[in-house]
């Protein structure tokens, strides 16, 4: 009989694992290369074990949740979902009516737009020190 | 960092959405074995000069339902492809944008001085109601556009082969007995071949590459009516589709799981038979007759450059090579304990070109190289 055995499997599990991982930092280094002004520190290891682990602990499963939740620990900081500023995130993110991958799409949607309005009222700030 | 819908949709390209953690995933077609699949719908949204729109989020509810059936986000190219929507009448939207900003591109309305104002995007839906072999001759996919127009589809998204390392569609095609030593008796991966008498067995594979298999399928075979393929591999009547699949490699374009999928409904589902786990599909059709294919299997693997082990390997470079092959394996309920059949010795010598010409010989197409 053909079998494979906990063991192959466990193997092939972690491979699949490191696998993963490793996709998610060079997508790390890439963020971090491209404009590093995010609140995270530049240590990619440390950024994707916190992007998992958040990612984990709000239920996603699947590869491109988490590499989404990682673009938002980038942007914003490790502990972004636990952040008293960041209101909004827990009551999209921990919202259980909806699929996690709805919850994290709309999370990323409101990034992007909160993200934009704190540029724009930083911005005539910095014209005026100019 | 600044957070953009194109990242989003640059991470859609790049990242699967299967779970990430499971390295044997539920076959999603499992579960349809007696009941017909819904069909699927492509989405494209492109701006006024044609360029894609990358990260716009999407909703397809179904007509007169306000809740949404499905929800995502387009990719880098402006596309997004939904599994198991019924095609005969989605609504599309798109909540960010507002709905006077775009419109259904095949149902545009001609243009005149009452018009409103001109919508800066356009959406295209593509969608197929099944694989090519169940469409009845006379019907067609469709889907509503967002004022509830119908959209008629004609077409199937494309596939994009797109620079990775090379990915290969392996059948394995037969089980060969003292044909490979392994190095490490303790070795996990030796659990793959069973130890059978003294005797060692290895699962022995054909590789099609999987970006030339894409191309020859979307240009030639699909074109030339997949239905006369399938035909081919009719005759079995085993109720299809496995209880898992395994993507145990690396497989990161969904694209191309979407393809795996596509040709594991097309072929496998259709071909399994019920005394052989295994999906005689294509080796069947092309192996010479009385050379009766007993076991193959789809596999997608990546076989990627050499790569050390971190128990840095045996210090011989033609195993380590071997070794460093991703397999994609599915739990096999194989006896090797039988002596395997004759048939599956002469099917030792098989390449994949032979495979290829004989399918294309069969469908009266032209022959293809790599």
């Amino acid at each position: 009989m053909l079998t494979i055995r906990p063991e192959t499997m466990e193997r092939l599990q972690r491979a699949r694992d490191e696998e993963l991982a490793g996709r998610l930092t060079e997508r790390c280094r890439t963020l971090l290369a491209s404009k590093p002004v995010g609140r995270a520190s530049g240590d990619t290891r440390a950024l994707v074990a916190a992007a998992l682990a958040g990612g984990r602990r709000h239920g996603l499963t699947t590869e491109l949740e988490f590499a989404l939740y990682l673009d938002l620990v980038v942007t914003f900081g490790a502990e972004f979902d636990r952040d008293p500023a960041l209101a909004w995130v827990p009551a999209i993110l921990d919202d259980t009516s909806l699929p996690t991958t709805v919850r994290i799409n709309r999370l990323y949607d409101v990034a992007i737009v909160r993200q934009h309005e704190a540029g724009r009222r930083a911005a005539p700030r910095s014209k005026k020190r100019v | 960092m600044s957070l953009t819908r194109a990242g989003k949709a640059e991470a859609a390209d790049r990242f699967g959405t299967e779970p990430a953690a499971e390295i044997v995933m539920a076959c999603p077609l499992a579960d349809r074995k007696s009941a017909p699949a819904a069909g699927w719908a492509g989405i494209r949204l492109v701006d006024e000069s044609g360029r894609p729109v990358a990260g716009e989020t999407y909703v397809i509810r179904r007509t007169g339902e306000t809740a949404p059936t499905r929800e995502g986000f387009l990719d880098s190219r402006g596309e997004a492809r939904v599994e198991d929507v019924e095609a005969a009448a989605c609504e599309l939207s798109f909540p960010n944008l507002h709905a006077d900003s775009w419109r259904p591109l095949a149902t545009a309305p001609a243009p005149g001085p009452a018009q409103t104002p001109r919508p800066s995007a356009a959406a295209v839906l593509l969608a197929a109601a099944e694989a090519a072999a169940d469409k009845r001759p006379g019907t067609s996919s469709r889907l509503r556009g967002d004022r509830g127009r119908r959209v008629p589809v004609a077409r199937n998204m494309k596939t994009v082969a797109r620079a990775r390392p090379l990915e290969v569609l392996v059948f394995v095609t037969n089980v060969v007995r003292d044909s490979v030593t392994r190095p490490r008796a303790d070795d996990p991966e030796e659990d793959l071949i069973a130890d059978a008498g003294g005797g060692r067995w290895q699962l022995q594979a054909e590789c099609l590459d999987l970006t030339w298999f894409t191309r020859i399928w979307t240009t030639e075979l699909l074109p030339a009516g997949a239905h006369e393929l399938v035909r081919l591999f009719q005759g079995t009547d085993h109720p299809g589709g496995f209880d898992k699949v395994f993507f145990g490699g690396v497989l990161p374009d969904p694209r191309l799981r979407g393809l795996f999928f596509d040709l594991h409904r097309r072929f496998v589902t259709r071909t399994m038979v019920a005394q052989d786990p295994a999906p005689v599909a294509i080796l069947e059709a092309v192996v010479p007759p009385r050379r009766r294919l007993w076991a193959a299997h789809w596999y997608i693997a990546t076989l990627g450059p050499p790569r050390p082990y971190d128990d840095g390997g045996t210090g011989d470079d033609a195993l380590d090579a071997q070794r460093s092959w991703t397999g994609v394996y599915t739990p096999l309920a194989m006896d090797a304990n039988d002596d395997p059949p004759p048939e599956w010795r002469a099917l030792r010598d098989v390449q994949y070109d032979y495979i290829a010409d004989r399918v294309l010989k069969a469908l009266h197409l032209p022959q293809a190289r790599p």
